[in-house]
């Protein structure tokens, strides 16, 4: 759309009027001859050192200068021209006195990217290209994104007659600059931006989810030393493994989106993350792990480096548009790290994760079981037969390949469900048993009969096994007395 | 449970729940200022493969509106994104720091130039309210969170980007693109000044539209047309042309007509200064003829426009004649078919008078008056002459139809009052005299737009 608009603009615009009659700009610093009107032949000669005139004493030097002190006695034969450029050209030629000139741009050819409202191609687009070829036969870019116009919620221009302005000073002085970034990574930049209030509000609300999903993980990370705690890959539980190289896969997508500047799709991306694989799943199924293992443990410790993990790409995703709050995060994670984010490079640790023992698809199907699963406990828990879900055993019937991929789980599907029992049976199925969306299975819950563990809250028939502990399952015991329970799946 | 409740591993963090934003970002900004955190980038980047986005300068007269903001956000994330990516991405914010609309606020606070203050004291005023803008517009854009070299910006009012710029101007020079010209403009009578194209807004405007009687000096040229019924009618011939800038007809010196289109020759029965005969472009005489509320004619005659050229036609308020010359802009969109030809307020008309020779009058001065000299109209300003020129054209008898006209029309950006075209000596950038527009064209096809809907990767549908 840019391209064939400004070509159209180039293919049918008229000479280029320079000039004006004005006071406050760069002089036209011609000499023309009084009779012919042609410029003075030494032009060049002389505009060089107007140049540096100028470089001394800036557009007033031209003026204040008498035409003899450089033409001599030829001064009386030229006129002086009292005419300024127009500001289009200023601005036009930045690239000659910015890109071209200052040090930390090493003399690159061409600016990689110009980047304005799609109001420019026949502004600062225009002027740029004009002057770039006239002046050195290139465009002085290599790429121009354009970005809409800010309109309010119901599409109308901004005005102070319709009251629906809004200014950034105030959305900074009331919600924050993140709160702002995060709004415009979000909205489509493509074309109209819409902000309102109400905009930003929902903008707000996605900020707090990413931010509690933060927090999540950095109070997680209490006492995580990653130096001498990390677990190894090779010696993670498989649900901890898959998170990361979900992580992983997810940075790839991030980074691309970055890279082909689709904020949008980078700030949804994120969203999805904290608020579905992260914080519908994930998070939910380690909160045991993390609160009721071996301190020390590999169970733990495993879920940590994960939690790890994925903090230190999550604040690196964060830190182009939510820079304060990344900064933020930045510090408060643990290990040792150069002061700012913003100096250091995507997670590239993520892109060494080996795959686990199951695929993601495996793990995929795991989720729908898990959300069938919750369908059937939430319906027993209506019928008020069950209160929590760890108040639950459950009990599978599935065809046979079913059956086998979950019984590959053994004992720890149950925390994966978060159910203080999960069967897995490939035996035709009793009538109580409900059916679900996922073909040929079944699902019969049942309230647990055993007792309930002080600790884990978990309803186990070895609660009280052990004389010295008469509250809590073996499980608990071995956490808290012995050198704790060990885990390989979830 | 109490028991145990020392034994779980609870999590814990110093890490707020709420953001509390608006006071915790402006303490982080104050740490990461005086930690130089934009240099600090740069020292870790150094010798990274650059990645270079180039700042377009925001006008340094304002406050920075949500527009701004979105500008500034939107390229910080790409820098940051590209120096997580391991480029060095510096980036230099700029302004643009000349130009009319800081003319207009100094003159408003210290009078116009050369009046109670020097120029010299004029541009130093300028330069200096400028600057306080650029303090004000930087202190927002930090704000936003936007890490750049804020403390050595570029500014098209530094000394070195003036003599730089009058560098560039040698260059385009020396290229051979600049053109002097005499040639119509877009000009604002409130700023005095010519107006560039991105300085001009489109607005619905009523003007005063007006078929106008150009007599032919010889009827001789009524032989030039086709006659099927062997008669030439009666009463006298005039090319009619229509215009809704009836303050351009003092400055007309030509006819324009298409060579390739038809034109009647009407004979008006019943008209309102008796039976006369009438040339307009065949396909607009029902129109015309229903604006003119006439209804009693018929077509005498046919011929192509070529038929036509040079013949002499009588200035409608002056004692001088004006040919008819050919052009192609001349269409039956609307009007006549016969275009009234002004060099000196009209592009096209400009160009095409060009190629005829025809004197490019420019009665109008900067300030929108008629120059002295102007007979009939000296020292009106051109929008209240529309009703002088009109009534004049009633009295000549030159006035066919006269109707208020609502079209979309130039206006002024600041002052978002109407301009006019106006001759004035000026300086161009040509765009054909050294194939500027060709090269422009071919750059074009080398650059990445973006959003670009042309590739089906980012196609929306």
């Amino acid at each position: 759309m840019g391209q064939q608009r400004i070509e159209k603009m180039v293919a049918g615009r008229p000479d280029w009027c320079i000039s004006r009659q004005r006071t406050w700009g760069v002089p036209i610093a011609l000499f023309v001859d009084k009779d012919t009107g042609a410029l003075h032949p030494d032009t060049q000669a002389l505009l060089e050192q107007v140049a540096k005139k100028v470089e001394q004493g800036g557009i007033q030097a031209w003026f204040d200068l008498e035409a003899s002190e450089l033409l001599g006695a030829d001064a009386d034969q030229y006129v002086k021209v009292s005419d300024t450029l127009d500001v289009w050209f200023d601005s036009g030629v930045t690239h000659a006195f910015v890109v071209d000139q200052r040090p930390e741009f090493n003399h690159a050819k061409q600016a990689d990217l110009y980047l304005e409202g799609s109001d420019q191609h026949r502004g600062w687009f225009m002027s740029s290209l004009m002057t770039g070829v006239a002046s050195k036969t290139h465009a002085p870019y290599r790429q121009v994104l354009t970005h809409g116009f800010t309109v309010d919620g119901e599409g109308r221009k901004m005005s102070k007659s319709l009251g629906n302005v809004v200014s950034p000073q105030d959305v900074m002085n009331k919600l924050g600059a993140d709160i702002l970034r995060l709004w415009v990574a979000t909205a489509d930049y493509t074309s109209e931006m819409t902000v309102s209030d109400e905009i930003l509000n929902r903008a707000a609300d996605k900020y707090r989810r990413i931010r509690n999903t933060a927090r999540f993980l950095l109070a997680n990370l209490n006492g995580f030393n990653p130096a001498t705690d990390r677990v190894p890959f090779s010696e993670m539980v498989e649900l901890d493994l898959w998170m990361v190289s979900r992580a992983a896969k997810l940075q790839q997508e991030i980074v691309d989106a970055y890279d082909n500047y689709q904020f949008h799709q980078v700030s949804q991306k994120l969203m999805n993350f904290c608020t579905i694989e992260l914080g519908s799943f994930y998070l939910d199924v380690i909160k045991d792990r993390q609160y009721t293992a071996h301190q020390n443990s590999i169970a733990r410790k495993s879920c940590q480096t994960a939690l790890y993990h994925i903090a230190e790409a999550m604040v690196r995703w964060m830190a182009p548009i939510m820079s304060f709050t990344a900064q933020e995060i930045w510090q408060a994670l643990p290990g040792e790290r150069s002061k700012y984010v913003f100096t250091d490079v995507w997670y590239d640790v993520l892109a060494t994760v080996p795959a686990g023992q199951f695929d993601d698809s495996y793990w995929q199907q795991v989720l729908q079981v898990r959300d069938e699963v919750n369908k059937v406990l939430e319906a027993a828990r209506r019928e008020d037969r069950i209160g929590a879900s760890l108040q639950a055993e459950v009990t599978l019937y599935a065809g046979p390949e079913l059956a086998e991929a979950l019984s590959k789980l053994g004992d720890e599907l149950r925390f994966a469900l978060i159910t203080s029992t999960a069967q897995v049976s490939s035996e035709p199925a009793p009538e109580q048993a409900v059916a679900t969306d996922i073909a040929g299975l079944k699902v019969l819950v049942t309230a647990s009969a055993a007792a309930k563990c002080e600790r884990c809250w978990h309803h186990r028939h070895d609660v009280g096994a052990d004389a010295a502990h008469p509250g809590i399952c073996l499980r608990c015991v071995s956490n808290v007395a012995g050198s704790g329970e060990q885990r390989k799946f979830a | 449970m109490s028991d145990y409740k020392h034994t779980l591993n609870l999590p814990e963090t110093a890490f707020a729940m709420r953001g509390n934003l608006a006071q915790r970002e402006p303490k982080m900004l104050a740490e990461w200022t005086a930690d130089g955190l934009y240099q600090q980038i740069r020292q870790a980047k150094k010798g990274k493969q650059s990645f270079i986005l180039h700042d377009g300068p925001p006008y340094a007269n304002g406050n920075i509106h949500i527009g701004h903001a979105v500008n500034k956000i939107l390229k910080d994330i790409i820098v940051k994104a590209k120096t997580l990516s391991d480029f060095d991405a510096p980036y230099v914010p700029g302004w643009d720091c000349h130009g009319l609309p800081i003319e207009l606020v100094v003159e408003k606070k210290h009078g116009k130039p050369g009046t109670k203050l020097t120029v010299a004291q004029f541009r130093q005023h300028c330069r200096d309210y400028a600057q306080s803008q650029i303090e004000a517009q930087k202190t927002d854009f930090v704000r936003l969170g936007v890490l750049g070299d804020w403390d050595n910006p570029y500014r098209t009012m530094d000394f070195s980007s003036e003599a730089n710029i009058i560098r560039v101007l040698g260059r385009i020079i020396d290229n051979g693109h600049l053109q002097q010209g005499f040639k119509p403009v877009h000009w604002c009578t409130d700023c005095g000044s010519a107006l560039a194209e991105a300085e001009v807004e489109y607005q619905d405007k009523v003007s005063p539209a007006i078929d106008v009687r150009f007599k032919l000096v010889d009827e001789q040229l009524v032989d030039k047309f086709d006659h099927p019924e062997q008669h030439r009618g009666q009463g006298p011939v005039s090319v009619v042309i229509w215009t809704t800038t009836p303050w351009t007809i003092p400055a007309n010196r030509a006819v324009a007509v298409n060579a390739k289109l038809d034109y009647s020759l009407v004979q008006v029965e019943q008209g309102p200064n008796g039976p006369e005969r009438l040339i307009i472009a065949t396909d607009l005489v029902t129109d015309v003829m229903a604006r003119a509320n006439i209804e009693h004619y018929h077509a005498l005659g046919f011929c192509k426009g070529e038929a036509l050229e040079l013949a002499q036609l009588r200035h409608p308020l002056y004692d001088f004649s004006v040919p008819v010359i050919l052009g192609e802009h001349v269409t039956t969109e609307s009007g006549t078919g016969c275009v009234h030809t002004a060099p000196g307020h009209g592009q096209e008309d400009f160009v095409v008078g060009k190629q005829y020779g025809l004197e490019v009058a420019n009665p109008v001065g900067a300030n929108g008056v008629y120059l002295p000299d102007t007979p009939l109209f000296a020292g009106q300003h051109v929008f209240k002459a529309n009703d002088s020129v009109v009534e004049a054209l009633k009295v000549a008898g030159a006035l066919l139809v006269h109707k208020a006209y609502k079209h979309s029309y130039p206006h002024c950006w600041r002052h978002k009052t109407p301009i006019i075209f106006r001759a004035t000596p000026q300086w161009f950038i040509s765009m054909d005299k050294q194939g500027l527009r060709q090269k422009s064209l071919a750059e074009i096809s080398h650059t990445r737009w973006i959003p670009d809907w042309g590739s089906s990767a980012s196609k929306k549908w």
